[in-house]
């Protein structure tokens, strides 16, 4: 037992009863990497509305990421979540990210930009993408890696954040 | 620039491989048999039939306790041949007792009660007394009927089976606590304003509700675990609501005794309002604000009366205000109608009334007019959810009144959504307990069509092809078909709406176009009104409308997880061998002239100054003195034999300067689609070649195809419109073209504009 308190309980969060509109939960990761700079090339669209839920809780204030700046309090802590919940590992290193920029749509998609260095084996990479696990429990984060023309893709769910992607 | 690879005649390689037709076989094997209830046109069969339910309800909201007491009597009408010894009725408020189904059979770990907000909402939850409270059951003359619960669902058991024609009528009295939407969530519930002590009501699936006998399923069996919605049988409803006088009931149906609960002006406003086809306000945003302040502790009774409605629902609270307007067609006119409190505004007043006129129009056009006398759309924070006539939509501008781009995007769609599900499933009424996407992304892909006749270029979420490549894309196992139950969907929105909406307008689009496809989806709609369709009344109505087979769409794209990626693996440059050695030596030298040359042999040229057989031409012979382009008297002699053979039509079609291309596709995603190919020459022009997926019907994965012109193509694209939701676009281009990803384009822009 690693934990010190734990809340066993049978029910969690209830469905979306959203005919329309919150029943997204899910992030779309398009990864490719760039055999030039060596660097894994992600954007990353999750729903604005659920991270700005995210936000809220964590600060507790009404919050529109159309007006948070990346050196803002909230901005840092978004690159933080990010860096925290979207771990990339190759040959048993963390590889490094590098945030550039976030972006949203009127489509309520909110885009992060981010490229990951250092990656021993390009070909064979560990995924750990915990995006809005604990706000969410239907939340699924969809991985999809590009190395040269082909894309493998994994889908990643509370019970198992993590996958491995190995290029043939 | 690409050269011809060979000038040599056409080799024209048809490419029958092996047998792999199954993308194209019939769906024989996965579609119900045709038969007198539904026939294989897609049509009601001649013995198509379909129960009744009527009812009579008086219910009463509490507002001091947030309950709903309630008595219904209900009369059941037996339209089936079968003899029914026991009838089912619909629970559904049941989800919220802590020891349901949907609660037990709720999964998550740890992490997942990480936030304070889940474990809030997990710990209300648990402590909720939720759940009907069911009080009697008894027949009409007050004699008690046996009756079992099991979970969702109660059986009341007959005396004496009920026969076909015959009805019977039982009454039931219940009560249950309401729950607060915004702590524990629910499709309905209340929303409690805490500065002035108020509630808004949002209140649907109060009451027990018959559930479906048909020819398909028998009666409906399967549990409410949360996602797959209802499924009703049509009937007519009178239904008495007894609120706080000072409250405003918005409801399914007419309002019955407006000179009881309005007041004079009100009443006037609402004449005014009959006559208007701008929004007209009946309770004021002042009027509303006086009510807020202060709480009536007399009751008075709402009297609505519904004809035909798979349901009902209403909402109610003194914090509304209430507009409406006229929306006119040819065969009714419909009364639009919002009801929103003042934290609702300014968007509210401005757009609620109007979207939903919108709404009506466009919706109605691609299916029939709109055939009930109201559609209300009503303020309730952070959800959308429909009923007939009604529906309770999210939209809500920041407390200082402000609201961005977004919200106001967000809150219009989801009232296009929810009107539009006026039309699917409350009037073609398919079974949502069975399919999400029957409802959802026919109703998705109408409110795309919609948003964008409301504004030009308006942010549609889904519908557009490129909309869904990201979610399709790569080799995702953790996805399920369209044809999926509606419990056990994976990625509700994607795959229950986004999809299926834009399956459909790649059918309108790419597949069969406008004309055909509007006839055909407007088919279904007709043939469908105030039924209940399944699946494959859907499918078939649109192929025997549109005269084309869609089997092959049909089983890649709502019974697979394929995705569509078409690779334009190479193209090949041929032309015809004129066999006029003056021709064709030249050109074999311009060829030889452009290939690469070594490097050695480039700088021997520079370099050795005289070879030996150079200084002493004696050396040489007739082997290396010839030169291999020039024309010789054989080659003359040899043309002129060739010529005299050919016909006059041979030789005219030799000199016509025809250009032949062998495009050689490889299907990478799985779903075989139609080729959409522009071809620009290098004279200018553009041409355009739309080729039917039956060009896979031989080979789904790998197709070679000549492509004639008399022209020089300079380049070639797929897909050029981004119509077939193709996930990877690089190679679609010939020549290979870098296209940029949204990270490039991202990274491109703001090395130059810095980070906001």
């Amino acid at each position: 037992m690693n934990k010190t308190k734990l809340f066993l309980l049978v029910v969690i969060l209830g469905s979306s009863f959203l005919s329309f509109g919150h029943n997204y939960f899910v992030s779309i990761a398009s990864m490719e990497y760039d055999s030039a700079s060596m660097k894994i090339n992600t954007s990353l669209k999750v729903t604005a509305h659920d991270f700005e839920h995210m936000l809220e809780m964590k600060f507790n204030l009404r919050i529109h990421i159309e007006t948070v700046s990346d050196s803002s309090e909230i901005g840092q802590y978004m690159q933080t979540y990010l860096k925290e919940n979207f771990i990339l590992s190759s040959g048993g290193i963390q590889a490094e990210m590098n945030y550039l920029g976030k972006e949203v749509t009127l489509r309520d998609e909110l885009f992060f930009y981010f490229s990951f260095s250092n990656i021993r084996n390009p070909r064979t990479v560990q995924i750990k993408n915990q995006l809005l696990f604990t706000h969410f429990a239907q939340q699924q984060n969809i991985v999809n890696y590009k190395y040269g023309d082909r894309t493998k893709s994994v889908t990643l769910v509370s019970a198992t954040p993590e996958a491995e992607i190995k290029i043939d | 620039m690409f050269k011809p690879a060979l000038a040599f005649v056409i080799c024209i390689c048809s490419s029958i491989s092996f047998s792999q037709r199954d993308k194209f076989e019939q769906l024989y094997d996965e579609f119900a048999t045709p038969n007198v209830y539904r026939n294989a046109a897609g049509a009601p069969g001649p013995q198509y039939y379909q129960q009744q339910a009527n009812y009579i309800i008086q219910v009463t909201l509490d507002d001091a306790k947030q309950q709903v007491h309630g008595t219904e009597t209900v009369t059941y009408i037996n339209n089936s041949p079968d003899p029914l010894s026991y009838l089912w009725l619909q629970l559904d408020q049941n989800i919220q007792d802590p020891n349901s189904d949907r609660n037990l059979t709720e999964t998550g770990d740890i992490e997942s009660m990480a936030s304070p907000y889940a474990l809030s909402y997990t710990i209300n939850s648990m402590n909720f007394d939720g759940g009907f409270k069911l009080m009697e059951i008894t027949d009409v003359a007050g004699i008690k009927l046996p009756y079992t619960i099991v979970g969702t669902m109660m059986r009341i058991d007959l005396a004496k089976p009920l026969l076909n024609g015959d009805s019977f009528s039982f009454k039931i009295k219940w009560w249950y606590n309401i729950n607060n939407r915004m702590e524990i969530g629910g499709r309905s519930g209340y929303e409690y304003f805490k500065e002035e002590d108020n509630y808004l009501y949002t209140i649907a699936q109060f009451f027990p509700r018959m559930c479906v006998y048909n020819d398909v399923e028998g009666w409906q069996n399967k549990q409410f675990l949360g996602s797959g919605e209802f499924t009703l049988p049509f009937g007519d409803y009178d239904v008495q609501i007894t609120v706080p006088k000072d409250h405003i009931v918005a409801a399914t149906g007419e309002l019955q005794n407006p000179t009881k609960v309005l007041t004079k002006e009100q009443q006037e406003r609402w004449k005014k309002a009959l006559l208007s086809e701008e929004p007209v306000l009946i309770v004021t945003e002042d009027e509303a604000r006086a009510a807020e302040k202060k709480k009536s502790t007399e009751t008075q009774t709402w009297h609505f009366k519904a004809t035909n409605v798979r349901d009902f629902a209403f909402a109610s609270s003194r914090k509304f205000m209430w507009d409406a307007q006229v929306v006119k067609q040819s065969t009714k006119n419909v009364m639009a109608m919002s009801y929103y409190p003042k934290e609702g505004n300014p968007l509210w007043e401005k757009y609620s009334t109007r979207v939903v006129a919108q709404t009506l129009k466009t919706y109605s056009k691609h299916t029939f007019d709109y055939p009930y006398p109201v559609a209300i759309s009503v303020h309730a924070s952070s959800i959308g959810m429909e009923y007939p006539m009604i529906c309770f939509n999210g939209g809500r501008p920041d407390a200082d009144g402000t609201y961005n781009e977004r919200t106001k995007y967000g809150m219009m769609s989801v009232i296009i959504h929810e009107v539009g599900h006026n039309y699917f499933p409350m009037i073609i009424n398919s079974d949502e307990r069975q399919w999400t996407w029957m409802d959802e992304g026919l109703n998705t892909f109408l409110q795309y069509l919609t948003e964008q006749e409301w504004q030009r270029d308006y942010p549609s979420r889904r519908g557009p092809a490129h909309l869904i490549v990201d979610y399709m894309n790569g080799t995702n196992t953790y996805q399920n078909p369209i044809m999926t139950n509606s419990e056990q969907i994976v990625q509700f929105g994607n795959n229950a709406y986004g999809k299926p909406a834009t399956a459909l307008n790649i059918l309108r689009e790419t597949i069969l176009g406008r004309e055909l496809f509007d006839f055909a989806f407007k088919t279904y709609a007709q043939r469908w009104m105030f039924k209940h369709p399944t699946p494959e009344d859907f499918f078939r109505t649109m192929e025997d409308a549109s005269s084309i087979d869609l089997d092959w769409f049909w089983r890649g794209w709502f019974y697979t997880t394929d995705y569509v990626d078409i690779s334009m693996n190479s193209v090949k440059w041929y032309r015809l061998d004129t066999h006029d050695p003056l021709v064709e030596r030249q050109y074999e030298k311009t060829i030889y002239d452009d290939e690469n040359k070594n490097i050695s042999d480039t700088r021997n040229k520079q370099d050795i100054k005289r070879t030996e057989n150079e200084k002493n031409p004696s050396l040489n012979d007739e082997y290396n003195t010839v030169d291999v382009f020039a024309v010789s008297e054989q080659d003359k002699k040899a043309y002129e034999k060739f010529l005299s053979e050919l016909s006059e039509e041979d030789k005219k079609l030799l000199n016509e300067g025809y250009q032949f291309y062998q495009i050689d596709f490889q299907n990478k995603g799985g779903l075989v689609m139609p080729l959409i190919l522009e071809f620009k020459f290098t004279d200018g022009t553009t041409e355009l070649m739309r080729i039917p997926a039956e060009v896979w019907r031989y080979d789904n994965y790998n197709i070679s195809k000549i492509f004639i012109f008399k022209k020089e193509v300079l380049s070639v694209s797929l897909d050029p419109f981004l119509e077939t939701a193709d996930c990877e676009v690089e190679n679609n281009f010939w020549p290979r073209k870098a296209v940029p990803s949204r990270f490039d384009i991202f990274e491109e822009k703001n090395s130059w504009d810095g980070k906001w």
